[in-house]
């Protein structure tokens, strides 16, 4: 193990060192804007092993790598609109922006998941090292498992025990560091851009040259309650053998739930009708003169695959005298359409579009 | 013959509890997008996993809610055995089987009461349901392993009366606790739990997910030019009322005049949407207003916070502390606020430790542990079998 001191004019001689250690797949602990870090060549599996013997009893986080700048990144995650906005704007920085993995790294650097954290450290130094090396390398803070996050090398070597120092290849000492807070991890494969998309291009597919058969303009939370109270009012008498649905589409903050409270206020149900977006699927009973059955209001927005959409258990729920307020359905609109279909139910198409701040304009399809 | 039952179990408890006859207590959670189960013995917290945290499922800081995978029996098992392992409890001696039976997604509660309840009846375990909130409630009288925490043995009574501020991805609530055991809801959210809100806004901003830490970070990166005194009141013209608001931005902080207790964001998510379609025409690069934006937007959730915290303790100046709980609260600036409003208003301030903030089991532990020696409760045998997931369940 060699320790060499960060002088702040010792780079040239630095950089050298550490690219011998990394080209022959050795392990090298390198300073950040966080902590002191673990670095090996995330694409040697050797390497890799090396490295996760020393991380012993490893919790939670997948290693995460370190990149010089973009155009390195895009070898080896997809980055999608999300991720470009946190690279453009907020990196180098303590942010772990996790994309989905082109599978170009060592095994057991991408999560089981096939997702990828990757890191821009705002340290040039480490910058320098990576661009020269031409490849990411490791950058999982250089501690054990639960111990302190190493801010100083005296600490971490007081930390490690002797069998894991001997894994160490090099050391760059560059004194105590600012103890940043631990770098931020942000997903950014939630939300699917395409697959929301594609289901708007069938919907209004589906819409086009259709009469709505109701609209408002709606100028308060108040009204847009409202007229979700007046869609009920017009669908209530349909015939009860069948399962009603309510598709809403529209952006975020557009009125889909409080379009839902008042399906809701009309059916006599007195519980406060929430947001589903956590849980995703929401029950309420209704009991109307001689009707009854039960509310479901469904929020697509965490979902991501069709798969999760069929394990939500919405099947159950596609029977006679149910009622179901689906927000987001433009996000699967094809697949949702096949299912309540089959399933003899009757599909209303409610569009929510902003005017301004304060005024919508919501249309009904059937 | 039910008398002696009673009598018997009454005796069984009312032991002192000193550290040999402290119920050992396993707790499982399966409400939101993590399995977790954790083992207690008495307050004290012996291991508390979570799915993510276990080699097989390691995946990133558990922000894909993978439904499909966590409706799997074999998770929870792996989890399960994971938490015996390092609570080096065996099956035989746990004497209690906890699990949230609601409120959360019915498909996802129900692995963890099945596998619960099988546990508890084919093993004859005591069997103790729980309501998620009431976990969250309890968070911060969890004890560690070494047995120290926030609020000491035979100090939990003089912690009631007191209010709960709950807020997560889920839920944002205020309750009334008279004493253990004895909940009222007081406030709630009409529409979005606070945690959505920094979550569908940080999809606004292109930060990507969960939006709760990154908006924190980019908020202490606010400039001096953004400052809580230019929050105010502000004129929307028409003759409708003023609305006030939470910095330069204008951003509305939601339901300050309305009298009662309860809470709305969706108000807010609209004006973050317009705010920022806004800025993006008028500035080069994101970088340039997301920092104070972000430090905005968290000012206006803090304040709707602390203003109701506020209205709900004149409502109830007899309470002696203020208990927090819920993911939200891992936000330092809320905990900021909220802590000093309450400190100078003399009442108490509690909150969990960082890693029972969130959903965790370890809080269904500590909530099984009351319901157990204060209330005597728990099902035993044929009983058992009698209870299902209860996915919109109230405290």
């Amino acid at each position: 193990m060699e320790q060499i001191k960060y002088t702040g004019e010792n780079s040239k001689i630095i950089i050298k060192k550490a690219l011998t250690v990394l080209k022959n797949g050795g392990i090298l602990v390198f300073p950040t804007e966080t902590c002191y870090g673990l670095g090996v060549d995330a694409t040697n599996q050797k390497a890799v092993d090396k490295l996760l013997s020393y991380k012993t009893r490893r919790e939670g986080k997948p290693l995460s790598i370190a990149v010089c700048d973009i155009s390195m990144a895009k070898k080896y995650v997809e980055i999608n609109e999300i991720a470009d906005n946190l690279y453009k704007n907020y990196l180098p920085g303590p942010i772990t922006v996790v994309s989905h993995g082109l599978n170009r790294v060592a095994k057991g650097v991408e999560s089981e998941y096939g997702t990828l954290g990757i890191r821009i450290p705002d340290y040039k130094l480490v910058l320098d090292i990576i661009s020269a090396f031409g490849k990411p390398i490791t950058a999982t803070s250089a501690n054990a498992s639960y111990l302190p996050k190493p801010f100083n090398i005296g600490a971490l070597l007081k930390d490690t025990p002797q069998k894991s120092q001997k894994l160490i290849d090099l050391i760059i000492d560059a004194g105590e560091l600012t103890h940043g807070e631990a770098s931020t991890v942000v997903d950014t494969t939630m939300n699917n851009l395409n697959i929301m998309r594609s289901g708007q291009i069938n919907l209004s597919e589906q819409l086009s040259g259709k009469k709505s058969t109701m609209s408002a303009q709606t100028n308060s939370a108040e009204q847009t309650v409202n007229f979700g109270g007046m869609n009920m009012l017009k669908y209530i008498d349909e015939p009860l053998d069948k399962p009603l649905v309510f598709f809403l589409s529209g952006e975020l903050g557009a009125g889909k739930t409080q379009f839902s409270k008042g399906l809701a206020n009309k059916l006599n149900i007195k519980e406060i009708v929430k947001s589903p977006t956590f849980t995703i699927l929401n029950e309420y009973e209704y009991e109307l003169g001689k009707r009854h059955g039960k509310f479901i209001h469904v929020d697509t927005w965490r979902i991501d695959s069709l798969k999760d959409l069929e394990t939500i258990g919405l099947d159950e729920y596609l029977v006679a005298g149910n009622i179901i307020s689906i927000e987001w359905a433009d996000k699967f609109f094809d697949d949702l359409k096949t299912k309540i279909e089959s399933a003899g139910g009757k599909i209303i198409n409610v569009i929510f579009n902003y005017l301004d701040e304060d005024t919508r304009n919501i249309e009904t399809y059937e | 013959m039910l008398y002696l039952i009673i009598l018997m179990k009454t005796r069984e408890i009312s032991k002192p509890m000193n550290k040999k006859s402290e119920p050992i207590i396993l707790a499982i959670d399966t409400s939101c997008d993590d399995t977790s189960v954790a083992v207690l013995k008495g307050r004290r917290v012996l291991s508390s996993i979570i799915s993510s945290q276990i080699e097989l499922h390691k995946k990133w800081g558990g922000v894909v809610p993978d439904i499909a995978r966590r409706a799997h029996q074999e998770n929870i098992s792996k989890v399960y055995q994971e938490a015996l392992k390092r609570a080096k409890i065996t099956e035989a001696e746990i004497e209690f089987v906890a699990v949230t039976y609601g409120p959360g997604l019915a498909i996802a509660l129900e692995v963890g009461v099945a596998f619960a309840k099988e546990l508890a009846y084919s093993h004859k375990k005591k069997f103790v349901p729980i309501n998620h909130m009431e976990g969250h409630m309890l968070a911060s009288f969890i004890l560690n392993q070494k047995g120290n925490g926030k609020i000491e043995t035979n100090k939990e009574k003089a912690v009631f009366p007191a209010l709960a501020l709950l807020m997560s991805g889920n839920h944002t609530e205020i309750i009334h606790a008279e004493a253990l055991n004895k909940y009222t809801v007081i406030g709630e959210t009409l529409d979005d739990a606070a945690g959505e809100a920094f979550d569908k806004v940080a999809r606004m901003m292109d930060i990507g997910y969960p939006g709760g830490p990154i908006l924190t970070l980019l908020a202490g990166r606010a400039s001096a030019k953004w400052s809580d005194k230019l929050s105010g009141q502000k004129e929307r013209g028409d003759g409708k009322p003023l609305i006030e608001i939470a910095g330069r931005f204008g951003l509305p902080i939601p339901m300050i005049r309305s009298k009662d207790l309860n809470f709305s964001f969706s108000g807010l998510k609209t004006a973050c949407l317009y705010r920022i379609k806004d800025l993006r025409l008028r500035s080069k690069k994101d970088s340039d207003w997301t920092y104070d934006f972000s430090r905005e937007f968290i000012n206006a959730v803090s304040r709707s916070m602390s203003v109701k915290l506020k209205k709900a303790i004149k409502l109830h100046p007899e309470i002696r502390s203020v208990i927090i709980g819920g993911g939200v609260s891992n936000n330092k600036y809320i905990v900021r606020e909220t802590g000093t409003l309450v400190r100078k208003l003399g009442k108490k301030y509690f909150i969990p430790e960082a890693r029972f903030r969130s959903d965790n089991a370890g809080m269904i532990g500590i909530a099984a542990y009351y319901n157990i020696i204060s209330k005597k409760y728990w099902l035993e045998g044929e009983d058992i079998l009698t209870i299902d997931r209860k996915p919109m369940l109230k405290l």
